[in-house]
This record gives C-alpha cells, structure tokens and sequence, in this order.
C-alpha cells in the first residue's frame, strides 16, 4: 500500500474513511463517495477503451470467514483496467502480463495489491479495514484514534460546510451533531448563530461554547471563518472531554482546525459560485384600502369603545374621506389621490407595500482559491476568498462582503525542532439602510403606518408622509444607513520540539487584533400633505460613530510524554501544559446631531448642540494549569484523566482558583474473547463512561468591585446636560465559579461490515453555584440584592446517531448511498433557586426551585360566549380585559375558572397558587434531528439534509402583527386570515370561529389575547429540507484534456421547503427564525413584533470546484 | 526556549498580578464623594433620577374628579383594587440618598462649611421628597436614614413607623434643607437646580397637605397637631412672599400670560421655583402628541362640573347665572375667567395646522366631553406624532405658593381681606377677572365638596386653586387630603346638547363639529350614544361620558394597600385598614 499512485491514494482513503466506525458524517462519507464514484467512473472509461489483453486471470474473493464479496473492485495496476466480482465473488480480468499487479478493494475492507506472475487463479481474502478506527480526531490539546476515543466527542469534515451557499459556517452546520443546537435570530448573512451544546447549563452568568479555530478563542464568533478553509470540526460535548479547557468550556468546546500545508507540488484549488436568494415567508396581508379600513374601524370601535380621530396619529379619518374611498374602490379607474377643500391630499390607494419595499430575488457570489504544496522541510498553505451578497430591498444598497485570507506553513528547523505559522485575517463590510425613526424595523413602521390606502408619492413625485414616516424615503434616497466595518488579524506561531521521541514539548502564542466600526446615519426628508404643504421628519439629523478594538493574547506550552513499554499491552499518554490568557477590549462612541451637509456625514461638518461621547471597556485574564493522562491496557482498556486549575481576573483574589477534573472508562467489549461467536457481524461494540466538572466564570469582570459609573444626564441642569452619578451596586459576596458536572454512558456499535453503526449516549448534568439573584429581601433594602453563586440546575438528556451504507448495482454501475439519521433531546430543571415564594414572572423569566427550564403558564380558554347570559353565569373574568370599558359580549374569549373560585385571575402569581393559570407548553425546543442522504452513481451524487425540531410551543407577544394583525392594534396589518368566517362576527355568529369578537388592542398586555392561554398557544415544530445539492464530476480523460486535475459542477439549494403543525393556523412565520427584532438596529424583542427580523431565505446555488 | 521561559514566568511566577485587572472607565467608590464637584454630580443624579417629566408630570391629575379619561385608574373601579395589584414599594431612590448623606463626610474637609451644608440640604430635600411621596400613598411607612445592609435584619424586618413620627422627619430634613439650601444666584437662576427657595416650597406643599389631612381625616386622631403643619406651610409661604426674588408672572396680556407659563420653551424664571427644562433637539417630550393623537393618549378630558367653576370676568360665579346649566358650549366660554381658554380649547382656539394658522374645533376621539385640555400643548399640528415638544414645565411656581398661603391661612382661620389681597386677588387679576373679596359663600360650590364647608374663604381657595392648578399634578392630592373620595365617583360630564341629530358648529367656521345621534357610525364629528355616552336627560342633556364604567369610592381607598409581596417579605409591616388582615 506505499506506492502512490493517485488513484490508489484515494482509493485508500475511501476505504477507510467510509467505513469510518462511529459518526463518519454524510459530507465526508459523500464526498468519500464522490471521489470513489470518480474512480469507478475512470475505470469504467478504461475499461471500454480496453486495450489488447494478453493474459485472463480469474478468481474468487472472499471475507475472512470464507463467504464471498461480491462488488470488489479489481484493476489492474497503472492503467484503467479493471472489473468488479459478481455475487459468487468471482471475476474474470484480461491482463495485459505476468508483470501486472491486481488492486483489489472494497468497502470497509484493506484493499491488497498481488502480482499476477504466472498465476491464472488468484483467490483473495480480503481483511477487514481497521483504519477507521484509527482516523485521527481532534480533541483539546491534541489528536486521538477514534477507537480510543471515549468521551462525547463528534467529528465532521470540513466538506460540510465548504460547498453550501452561507456566508458563514453555522447555518451549515445545523441538523449535523447530535446535542448541538445551533439558532439563528434571522436570516441575515452575518448573522451570528447561537450554539448550544446540549441544551441548557446555566440560567445564571450564562454563556456558550467555547469556538477555537486552530486553538485559539473565536470569541463565540464562527462568521469569520472561511468555510473553505475547513478540515474538521470537532465538537467536545460531555464534561470530560472539555474538561482541560476548564473554565471556558462549560458550554462544550467546537474545535476548528484549518486545512494543512501539505507536501508535494503546488496544487491550486478554486471553488466558485453564484446563488440566487429568495424570502421564504411572505405574511399574507390584506392590500384593499376599503377592506383594511372596515378592518380598522371595527376593530377600533370594539376595543377603544369610542370614535377613532384619525387612523393612528397622522392619518386623517373622516365621513367625507370614506365615503369617497367606497366610491374609489367601486371604481378602480379613479384616481388614487385627490385634494380635499383644505388643500390637503387624501389616498385612496391599495398599495402593496411589501411589493414596492421587497425585491423577488437577490444574488450572492463566492470566490474561493487555495495554493498549497512544498517540501518535506517546509510546507505552505495559502488561500483566500471573497464573498458578497445584496439586499432584499428594491432600494437601500444592501450589501455584504468578506474578504478571507489565510497563511499557514511549517518550518522543520531540524529533526528536534519544528516552527509553524498561521495568519488569518479578514475584512468585513456591511451597508444596511436604516430607518431613521429610533432606528426602528421597516416592517415595524409598515405595521403602525403603512396602510394601504397610504402612497408612497404624491402625484407631483415628492414624498408622502407615509413614506418618510416608516422611512422608505431614506432607503431610497440612500441617506439613512448603518454601515460596520470589521477588520480581524490572528497570528499563531507554533514551536515543537522533540527532545526524544517520546517527548514533544510544544509552545504557541497567538495575537488577535480586532476593530470593528458601526456608523449610522439619520437624515431628515421633506414631504407634501398638500401641494402646498411641506412637512420634514424627524426634526433632526444626526451622525453615530461606534469603535470597538479588541486585544486578546494566548500563550499555551506542553509538554508530551508517551513513554514505551517493554510489555506492549500497556500504553500511556502524559499531557500536562499551562494556558495564559488576556483579553483587553475598548470600545468609543461619539454621537451629534445636526448634519451641515446630508451628503456628507462626517463629524467635521457638523453644527448641533447634542452630541455624546463615551468610552467603554473590559479586561480580563485566565490562567490554567492543565493536564491529560491516558492509559490503556491490551487496547482494550481504555482510561484517561484530565483535569485543569483554573484562576480568574474576574473573581476576588480569594476564591479566584478552581480546579476541574474528570476521568473517563472505556471498554471495547468485542475484542474481549467471549465475544469470538460474533466477530462475523459485529465490527465493534464499545461501551463509555465518563464523569467530569468544568467551570464557567462568563460573568463580567469587576463585579466584585464597588465602582461609581457616571454618565451624561438627559435631564437639562443649568440650559446644559451635566455629568450624573448615583449609589454604587452592592458588591456580591460569593464570586466564583459556577461548576458544570456531567455523567455521560454511551455505547459505540459497529456492524455488518461498518454499514450499520449506532452511537448512543446519555447524560446527567449538574449544573451548581450558578450566579443569579441572592435571597430574596424586603424592598427596603432598595438594591437588587447582589448575585451569588446560589442556584443549581439538572439537565438529562440523550443523543442517538444511526448510519446506514451500502451499495448496489444499477445498469451495471454501482450505486453508493448512505442514511444517518440523528435525534437528541434534553430537559433541565431548577433544583435551587432564591425564589422561596416560587412566585411566577410574566414570561418565564423568573425561576423557582422545581421548576422546568422553558415552560409556560397560561390559562385555558373554553371558548366563546355565546350570549349575555353565558357571560353572567360565568365566573368574574373582568381581571382579563377585553376592551377600554372592559365590558364582556358574545364572541369573547371564555377562560376556564379552573381553581372554581369564581374569578378568573393569576391567584398569587406563585407556581403553588396560580389562580387559573396551568403549565401550557414549553418553549425549550426538543427532539431536535437530523437526516442526511446521500446517493452517488457514475460521477452523478445527490445529497440531501433535513433538519427539525419534534417540539417547541410559542405564543405570539404582544405585539406580534403578523399572527394578531388588527386584533393587535387596529391599525396594524389586517391578515388575510382574519378575513373568513373563521372570525366570530355578529353577522356569522360562528362560536366554533377559532379567532373572537374583532376587537383591537386585544392582544396587548393583560388582555384576553394577550395572555397566555391554551387556545392560541402554536407548536412551532418544524422539518425543513436544509440543503440539496447535485453534482457531477467530470471523468479524467475530460479532465485531461482540460489540463485539470479534478473539476465538478454542482447544483445546491437551501431551505427547499419547510412545514410545521402552526402552519394549520398561519403561514407568515418562519418557524425556525420566530424571534423578535434585529441587534443591528433598535434592539427591542418583545416589545416588536416576532417574524419582523431579516427574512430567511431560499438559496439556489450553481458552483464548480476545480483543482489544478 | 526564550519562549518556553517567557511563557512560564507570565502563566506562573506572576500569577495573581496578571489575574488581577482594574476598571479604566469607572471611579472607585472609595475615592468618590470627597470634592464639590463630586457633590454636585451626584446630585445631579438626584434631578435625572428622580424628577418627572413630560407625561407623568401634565396628567398626574388624570385619575382625579376633574379629568375624564378613556381608561379610568383600575384602582377606582369598582371593588377590585387588591393588595397583589399595588405597586410602588420601591425604595432604590432612598438607598442612593442614604449612601450619599452617609458617604458625604468624606468631603466636609475639602469644602465650606456653607457649601458642605447646602449639599447636605439638597439629599435632605430628595429624602423629604421621596418620605412625602410615600407617605402620600401607604400613611405608615418604615423610615431609615441610613443605607440599609443586607445583614441589618432587625431593620429590614421592622414594623412600620408611625405617620406621625415619619412627618417628624421629613419636616426636620425640610427644615434643613430651607435652612441650609443655597439662595446663591448660581443655584437659584435656572430654575433647574435645588435651592433654599425650592426647599420652602415643597416644605410648604408638604405641611398644607399634612395640616389638612390631619385636619380632615379626623379618624386619625391627629387633629391637634393639624396646626401645627397649617404653621409651618404658612411660614415658609411668608419666607418665599418676603425673601425670594420669584414674583408672580402679571405684567402681559391676561388672554395669554397664564398659558405662556406652560408653553414657553424656556421656564420662567419669574413665577418658576422648580421645573423640567427642555430644549430643541436635546430634550424633548410628547405631551403634545399624547393629548392630540387619536390612538396614543387617553383622550383627557375636562369636566363639566370643573369648568362651572370658573368665574365671570366681572369676578361673578358663572353658577349664578341663570340657564348657566343648559348653556352651549359656544355661549359658556363667554366672558369667563381669561383661564379657562388658556387651560382648554374655546370657540376662539385657533392652531397651526399644515403650516397654516386656523380655527379647530373639539375632536371626538380626541375629547369625550368636548373640554380638550390645550394648557400644555404646543399650537402646531407638526407635534402630532412626533417627541418634538420642547416647552419647558414647571414642577414648583409663585403662583402654587399663593394658594398654598392662602389655603393654609383659611384653614387656620386666619384668613382676612390682606392676605386675600396678597394672595388670591393677583392671580385673579392676572386673568382678567376682578379680584374683589366675594360677599358670601358659593352654594354650587359648598354643594360640590359636600357641604363640607360653607367657609367662603375655603370654597373660594379650593376654587382658586382648581382653576388655577389645573393639571399640574396636585389635584388628586387635594381630593385626599380634604377627604373628597366620593368626588371620584362623579359622573364626567361634558357639554350640554340640546337636541339629538342637530349639528352643530363650535367655532363658526361653517363646519359642523358635532352631532349627537343614536344611530349611524362614531366619528371625529359625530357621538352615537350607546356602549361608551348617553345624554344625562336621556335625548337631551350633558354628554355622559363612561357611564358604564363602574367608579367607585371607598373610604379605604385614601391609602393604597402595602403590596402583597412586600407583606410577604416581612409581615410586620401590616396592612392599611380595609384592606385586608
């Protein structure tokens, strides 16, 4: 197997990656796929050419048990010479001498090679491929084989995430490792994921996993990485295998490693694509002006009780107005606008403003390129990439782009020494338009302000005031925007030095640089409420610099000892190291208002009297002795301990350490003798146990400080605004660690020839001494009690992965394809908290000893009233208020007194006396899972990813128009739902109407809709087909005549299509992007609506990879 | 291995130097509070904390008798009002006092003995004006002058002190605070800053209201120490009359003098003792947006039975006159007190509306009795949706100080024809109306506050000051401290409408502003009687606004309960009378 022979190189790595034993991932196993599909395609090319043969040899190839392997590939060496055994195990191969080797290879089996020689019968038995077991994977501080591998650890190839359509890594990598949540706020490029390993472990300083790209800190960041440049990724989920990241890794650990400088002569490498992006979730609204204003006045009467003025508060609203709009609306070819006796305009439009507001298709592109190569001293790999997409809007200039480049080579100094350096650096550019409004969301605006008998121009051509109101103006006129720039540098450089063999000792620093700048700009822009009648909005404009410089520095040296025994059974592995580290971020921001010249935002051409400036920081610096001892006896026997001492700058000096052990059992069951009868079909049957603590210190630093803050007032002291102070905050008295236990069994299961595996495992985690809220005591004391290390929480949870590969024949060729499914799930539960009256908070923010991470009090609805005397024979629901005057009718809600006291209300607002209130859902999602396919036949592969959560329960906000429409206020969006009889109105008094009495306002705080209930509690479940992607890999002699190595083409898609119970109820959400708000802009979840954030969208790919 | 060696001395031989990090942005508390200027930023901490502004501070009398609303206090309705909905048991604002007057001695060296005294004034002040506030909603509150410990159990878990004990105090601390409180120009010039001046007015505010409350809710056995307060409000009034430069604004035209004080940008000087600045692009509020947007306010509304009050111009009672119940809106504002269309919309009213200066008239949807308060809005429709007022509001002013005076003086007895004269005749005549002493007393108003009184100089006092202090935030504490509940349970009338189906026209302007139907669809033009208003005589009659709103008075209510959770945090409090064990 030395020669190296291309084909034969990959063929070998087909092989043993393939066959790969615990968790090969659908992208390694398909691109494995891929590469043997190219193989079996160029021999089948051969084949056909078939060059004169001399000499026949045949045979039979077998397993070591003696039973036959049909499908073995044979060819014979150097050329494209070959065949395939049948299902006897028998070939027959004209070969061209004595001289000619035979290659025989087959899945999950050590391909042989034999001279051919004189012989014209060559049996074979073929051995079954270990290798797999011994894949390098990536653990902290080092590498281990997979067979030896016994915490809770999952690796994938880089290939996952190298070919999809996504600025950044994250979205990629949803739906691939079991345990591993990862949530996106929206679908915006750059948007950061959430990453959750394992559900929830800390409900107090909180925090996630640690990303380490190459061994050093990403800060939580995984968008900068590119995705191109990705070998594996390695995922650390249980205690133990954290553990020697200590404090830091109490979240799990994601380790990135980059790909290697590889020897040999230079190979370029480009991969390319265009995409083409489209919004998934389009709300269905209603765009008649007379149909919404019937919709609004309604709604107005019955939840205001009174004459609406106006329609909110610039919209003019009168008999006259109407009459003339059912006048228009009867006749479409009248004009949309006229001017009233007062010289004003009035509309009459039915403008779609998500129409004129939202383009049907964006494009991104993606350049990637790569050069690698060099000597066995000295090696190189150099990439870069470069990466824009556009915007969703018709107007605004949207625009992302990243620029990637990496630099990475070793240096062999000598035999004991070796040198290695890494450069990343990135750049980064967004132009985002804003609206001007307090930095408001368009579709935030749209809701309050864009109905649609609004324009967005008046005849004339200048500005309505609806258009400058929700700040459509500024998009067009491009003078209201945020732009942030980001600029990352990291440098490591790498010393390793081997004494003697058995000793590595090793010595890295890295320097990260950081700056990133936001600035915004707010402009003002005229409008004509009449011919003759200009308004501006707002009444200023203003200029926003924000400056943020990171330094962090990271020095880590270990020491390696791998000592040899004269007994070979026994095996050790010494690691023991220290880490420093040391972060220092300051941040400025300068404000003023008054633009001399809109066009030219700068602070040297302004002149307004309000400005701000300030600056901001933290510090903080880790140190940690760390250390990993493995042993193992007859490889059969697997032990390691590992542990790490911890201290932190942000604790008080006298409880700054903490240490953090974890120790790890693991026994190969098969391997043992009494397992001989089931060597036939069971490749391995490995059994884990593993128990480790981690600290988590993601508090901020000084808290242990008593520090006076001074700000700038708002109030005017003196015709001027002043410098402020008040009382310092109250000094915690516990600050330390939080502590993170986990126990975790788990079984790895190989079989029938590494086509089925299983991996199993489950856990207990203990999360202690978590920072939250100290004892509770009486308002008096007039602080909030400072935090302590006073809570604690259990988590339980499993994770299963199941694989399925194998082959068959389809015109003669065959066809690969693979399954794995994956499912996890956990459930956590406060087992201590300062919260001795267990009393209840409005939105599941308050937490109480017992109770369940997530759930959710509401009350249960029973239905409608039917009349006036259902409303009187029921119990007092007058604490949940339907309308200003709060006067019951037919077609309310009707809430189920279920403590039969005869009132309806949250009783003590405690979980022991909640009044009527029961546990009605939880938002924690669970059941989260994965399906990957992948299917590959004569150099055409298709794979798929499916991704969904089993259960999340949600119940819209407040203010969440997209599901309330006009029962939220009346002026919001009218929904196309709310437009059936499925609404109760006196006309259809349908009691079985799944929505009430139209009333606005209904939804709001302590209303009857706007309370938790049963009734419109969703389930936000959903299965989304993530990604599918076709290709086809041109053969060599194609190749050849190109003058290219290898070249591909590729057809991908991204979110293809969605479906969730709540669509039963309403399509205008998203299910995987619910969340309110947008950071970028004016951050107020809760208070916005949900579904208002950057739309998500599907993404069509064409792409091609090509190698020179 | 210069690394390697580098690496170990800076993970290991330094270790807790390099874990150990300051804050480069923040002052440590230790080294704080030892200069004047320290002192004075951390009292202007107390201005941007503590002071109300914009919205709280133009409708605090929203939930009173003389403002109807869209939404009335669920507090008023009905007997629904429960312990667990109270909040207002916070007591931040006294922790950051408490550590500043405890932490001040660590100036006294650095500065005068006058400057170091004013400072303590100024955090007595804010602990007078935090106590008052409490006092005002619970009675008996706990009463610390120390920042409170997590470890001082015996006094986080104390019963509550005594009214009496806890009016001591603030008395004491406003004492100080008038004594010792700077009268210095630099203090007292923008109005904007605490003084000795300030100080004498919230002292005044604070005795009037706490000689009256003992004077009225005689349940409380403190009758003889009424006067005592009555005393002390009046001196500090005489302390402001004699020594402080702050005169009363009287010298312009009486048909918008009054306003000006409320809708100038800048505060005046003059009359103003205390108030909020605001300024263009700097500070704004959204009082204008609130009270004239259709769907953002609360459509605040004057009563009928308030706008009675106003006097004639010739200093004769409006409610003397005959068929003065069954006047027009249009008729009523005539020859009336130059307040009243300086405090709502009249038929005279005129705005700024797309840039052009014209008539409006009463908006439905914006008004539900037709008496639209325009005292603090800015006469330009461009606020109308946006925070772009900019008018400064007062918050203590000369004219306050008069009616306090005066109120204090008739309560006492004392009040005679000179103090009339300094007092309640001024500000008459500030609006055009004659200032001379009324012969007798006035029946509609002795039949108002329920025969309570009929001391003419009380009834025309508490008339003066409705009139004058419309909306400025001390109305509804006048109801409780004269034992007025059941004035909260007066129907909110509003303009009388002679006939259904009959349009008409407010401001002859030739548009129709109003029709009263039973039938037909609501508009900013037209009532339809129903659900929300009905006519007080049935097809004829006051406009009868939220009728169906079940306001209800009960004599408990004077006080708010103690929180549930605050009794559950420590049950020595006890609970206010009535309101449960």
């Amino acid at each position: 197997m030395s020669k190296k022979i291309i084909f034969e190189n990959r063929e070998r790595d087909v092989t043993h990656n393939v066959s790969t034993m615990s968790i090969p991932t659908r992208c390694k196993t398909l691109s494995m796929l891929r590469r043997r599909s190219l193989f079996v395609l160029m021999l089948l090319c051969f084949c056909s050419f078939s060059l004169m043969a001399q000499k026949r040899v045949t045979g039979i190839v077998t397993d070591p048990m003696g039973d036959p392997v049909p499908g073995t590939n044979v060819v014979e060496k150097g050329t494209l010479n070959g065949t395939i055994t049948d299902v006897t195990g028998a070939y027959t191969l004209e070969v061209t001498g004595a001289n000619a080797t035979l290659l025989f290879s087959f899945i999950g089996y050590t391909s042989q090679e034999i001279l051919v020689g004189e012989r014209s019968i060559i049996n074979v038995v073929l051995s079954e491929d270990t290798q797999s077991l011994d894949e390098l994977i990536v653990v902290g501080y080092g590498t281990t084989r997979r067979r030896n591998l016994i915490g809770a650890v999952e690796q994938i190839s880089g290939d996952i995430v190298a070919e999809r359509a996504n600025m950044n890594v994250s979205r990629s990598l949803q739906g691939q490792v079991p345990g591993m949540t990862i949530t996106l706020a929206d679908g915006k490029p750059s948007r950061n994921a959430s990453i959750s390993l394992r559900g929830t472990s800390s409900i107090g300083a909180g925090g996630s996993a640690l990303i380490l790209i190459d061994g050093v800190e990403a800060h939580g960041d995984l968008t900068t990485v590119n995705p191109a440049d990705i070998e594996s990724i390695s995922v650390l989920k249980d205690a133990s295998s954290a553990a020697i990241y200590g404090a830091k890794g109490a979240f799990g650990v994601v380790l990135i490693t980059t790909k290697k400088a590889s020897e040999g002569k230079a190979r370029v490498n480009y991969n390319g694509g265009v995409s083409m992006h489209k919004r998934i979730f389009e709300p269905d609204l209603v765009w008649n002006g007379l149909q919404w204003t019937d919709g609004w006045y309604k709604s107005y009467i019955e939840g205001q009780g009174t004459a609406p003025a106006g329609i909110n508060n610039v919209f003019k609203y009168n008999a006259d107005w109407y009459n003339e709009l059912v006048k228009r609306d009867a006749d479409p070819t009248l004009e949309k606008v006229r001017v009233n006796q007062n010289g004003e305009y009035e509309y009459f439009g039915n403008t779609n403003w998500f129409d004129i507001i939202y383009k049907d298709h964006t494009l991104s592109t993606e350049h990637n390129l790569s050069v690698s190569g060099g000597t066995e001293k000295a090696k190189y790999y150099v990439s870069g990439r470069y990466f824009n997409q556009g915007g969703i809007y018709t107007e605004g200039n949207e625009d992302f782009t990243q620029y990637n480049f990496r630099a990475k080579g070793s240096l062999q100094l000598s035999k004991q020494i070796m040198v290695e350096n890494n450069t990343d650096f990135i750049r980064r550019s967004i132009h985002q338009p804003m609206v001007m409004y307090d930095r408001q969301l368009l579709p935030r605006m749209l809701q309050h302000q864009g109905y649609p008998m609004t324009m967005p121009k008046n005849p004339d051509g200048t500005w309505t005031e609806t258009a400058v109101y929700i700040g459509w103006a500024g998009f067009v006129e491009g003078t209201s925007y945020q732009h942030n720039n980001k600029f990352d540098l990291k440098n490591t450089t790498t010393v390793t030095y081997t004494p003697i063999k058995q000793l590595i000792l090793k010595a890295d620093y890295s320097y990260y640089f950081n700056y990133s700048e936001r600035d915004r700009v707010e402009n003002m822009y005229d409008y004509y409420t009449g011919p003759l009648f200009k308004g501006t909005r707002h009444t200023f404009n203003s200029l926003e610099h924000q400056g943020y410089n990171n330094e962090y520095q990271a020095s880590n040296f270990t020491a390696n000892y791998m000592p040899e025994f004269n007994n070979p059974d026994h095996k050790l592995n010494i690691l023991a190291g220290v880490n420093t580290e040391h972060k220092y971020t300051r941040n400025h921001s300068m404000y003023r208002r008054g633009l001399i010249y809109e066009q030219k935002p700068t602070f040297a051409l302004m002149d307004g009297d309000y400005y701000t400036l300030n600056q901001t920081g933290s510090e903080w610096s880790y140190a940690g002795l760390l250390y990993r001892v493995n042993y193992s006896f007859k490889d059969r026997y697997l032990m390691e301990m590992s542990g790490r001492y911890d201290g932190s700058s942000k604790f008080p000096s006298n409880q700054r350490f903490g240490f953090f052990p974890s120790g790890q059992l693991g026994w190969i069951v098969s391997d043992e003798s009494f397992m001989s009868g089931t060597k036939k079909w069971l490749d391995m049957f490995k059994l884990r146990f593993t128990a480790g603590s981690l600290g988590n210190g993601a508090v901020d630093p000084f808290l242990y400080m008593s520090n006076m803050t001074i700000g700038r007032t708002s109030a005017i002291i003196d015709g001027a605004l002043q410098s402020y102070t008040y009382a310092p905050d109250n000094v915690p008295s516990t600050l330390t660690w939080e502590t993170n236990t986990t126990y975790d069994v788990g079984f790895d299961f190989l079989a029938l020839r590494n086509r089925l595996s299983l991996v199993f495992d489950y856990y207990h985690r203990y999360t202690t001494d978590m920072f939250t809220i100290g004892v509770e005591l009486p308002a008096v004391f007039g602080a909030t009690v400072p935090k302590g290390n006073n809570a604690d929480l259990k988590t339980k949870g499993w994770e299963v992965s199941l694989q399925w590969q194998d082959y068959f024949n389809v015109a003669g060729k065959p066809l690969n394809y693979s399954i794995r499914g994956m499912l996890w799930d956990s459930r956590s539960w406060v087992t201590k908290y300062n919260n001795a009256l267990k009393s209840l908070g409005t939105y599941s923010t308050t937490y109480y000893e017992g109770m369940e991470i997530g759930e959710l009090w509401g009350y249960r609805v029973e239905g409608l009233f039917r009349d006036q005397d259902d409303i009187n024979n029921h119990a007092d629901q007058s604490a949940i208020r339907v309308s200003a005057q709060n006067i019951l009718a037919p077609g309310d809600l009707k809430f189920a007194d279920l403590n039969e006291d005869g009132f309806i209300n949250n009783g003590a607002n405690t979980a022991d006396d909640p009044g009527d209130r029961r546990i009605v859902g939880n938002t924690s999602i669970r059941y989260n899972y994965g399906v990957n396919l992948g299917l590959n036949w004569n150099g055409i592969g298709l794979s798929a990813v499916i991704q969904g959560i089993g259960k999340r329960d949600w119940y819209p906000r407040t203010e969440s128009a997209y599901f309330w429409g006009q029962y939220d206020r009346p002026y919001s969006f009218m929904l196309q739902l709310h437009t059936t009889d499925n609404v109760w109105t006196e006309e259809n008094q349908n009691y079985d109407a799944y929505w009430p009495r139209y009333r606005g306002y209904l939804s709001g705080s302590g209303k009857s809709m706007g309370v938790i209930n049963d009734r419109y509690l969703q389930n936000a479940a959903y299965v989304r087909l993530k990604n599918m992607q076709v290709d086809y890999s041109f053969n060599s002699k194609i190749c050849n005549l190109l003058h290219v190595q290898d070249l591909r083409l590729y057809v991908a898609g991204e979110n293809l299509w969605t479906w969730s119970p709540m669509f039963k109820v309403t399509r205008n959400f998203d299910p995987e992007v619910i969340g309110a708000g947008d950071v970028d802009f004016r951050s107020t979840s809760g208070t916005d609506g949900e579904g208002y954030g950057y739309p998500q969208q599907a993404t069509y790919t064409f792409g091609i990879n090509v190698t020179f | 291995m210069v690394l390697f060696g580098t690496v170990l001395s800076f993970g290991l031989l330094s270790c807790q130097d390099f874990l150990t990090v300051y804050p480069e942005n923040q002052m440590s508390s230790e080294e704080f509070l030892q200069t004047e200027k320290d002192m004075e930023i951390y009292c202007n901490g107390f201005i941007q904390r503590i002071l109300p502004g914009g919205l709280s501070l133009c409708y605090a009398d929203a939930n009173s008798d003389n403002v109807a609303t869209r939404t009335s206090t669920s507090f008023l309705i009905g007997d629904t009002w429960r312990p667990e909905d109270q909040g207002g048991w916070s007591w931040t604002t006294l922790r950051d006092i408490n550590w500043y007057l405890d932490n001040l001695p660590r100036a006294k060296s650095n500065v005068s003995e006058a400057t170091y005294n004013h400072y303590e004034g100024v955090g007595r002040f804010w602990r007078a004006y935090f106590y008052y506030d409490m006092v005002k909603t619970f009675g008996d509150v706990p009463w610390y002058d120390h920042e409170l410990q997590s470890t001082d159990h015996e006094a986080l878990y104390k019963p509550r002190d005594s009214r009496e004990f806890v009016m001591d105090k603030i008395l004491e601390d406003l004492n100080f605070a008038s004594q010792y409180c700077s009268s210095d120009i630099k203090v007292v010039t923008s109005s904007t800053k605490i003084s000795r001046w300030v100080a004498l007015a919230f002292k005044a505010r604070v005795c009037l209201l706490e000689g009256t409350y003992r004077k009225y809710h005689t349940e409380l056995g403190l009758q003889n120490s009424a006067n005592k307060f009555l005393n002390e409000a009046a001196g500090a009034c005489e302390a402001l009359m004699q020594e402080s430069p702050y005169k009363l604004v009287a010298d312009g035209d009486v048909k918008t003098q009054y306003r000006s004080l409320f809708t100038n940008d800048d505060l005046n000087t003059r009359e103003v003792i205390l108030g909020v600045a605001y300024k263009t692009g700097v500070r704004m509020h959204n009082v204008t947006w609130y009270t004239l947007s259709a769907s953002a306010g609360s459509s605040w509304s004057m009563t009928k039975q308030f706008v009675n009050q106003y006097l004639m111009l010739d200093g004769t009672r409006f409610t003397d006159k005959t068929g003065y119940e069954v006047m027009s809106y249009t008729e009523e504002f005539k020859n009336r007190d130059n307040r009243m269309a300086q405090t709502l919309l009249s038929p005279d009213y005129e705005r700024k509306v797309n840039g052009t200066v014209r008539p409006v008239a009463p908006e439905w949807g914006i008004t539900n009795t037709g008496y639209e308060i325009i005292k603090w809005i800015i006469d330009d429709d461009v606020h109308i949706g946006m925070t772009t007022s900019v008018n400064s509001l007062p918050l203590f002013r000369f004219g306050e100080v008069l009616l306090n005076y005066a109120e204090a003086k008739a309560e006492l007895g004392e009040m005679s024809e000179a103090v009339w004269n300094q007092t309640i005749k001024p500000l008459r005549e500030r609006a055009g109306v004659n200032g001379a002493v009324p012969a007798t007393y006035d029946p509609y108003l002795a039949a108002y506050y329920l025969n309570q009184t009929t001391d003419k100089w009380i009834l025309e006092v508490r008339r003066e000051r409705a009139v004058e202090m419309a909306s400025e935030q001390v109305r509804y504490d006048d109801i409780m401290r004269w034992k007025m509940g059941e004035l909260l349970e007066l129907p909110w009338y509003g303009i009388y409408i002679g006939e259904l189906n009959k349009g008409y026209d407010f401001n002859g302007d030739g548009t129709i502003d109003l029709t009263v139907s039973t039938t037909g669809s609501a508009s900013t033009s037209r009532v339809v009687l129903g659900s929300a208003f009905r006519l007080s005589e049935g097809d004829h009659g006051y406009i009868d606004y939220g009728y169906n709103i079940n306001r209800m008075w009960i004599n408990r209510k004077y006080l708010r309960p103690i929180p549930t959770s605050a009794l559950q945090m420590n049950p020595n409090l006890g609970q206010n009378p009535g309101w449960g064990e």
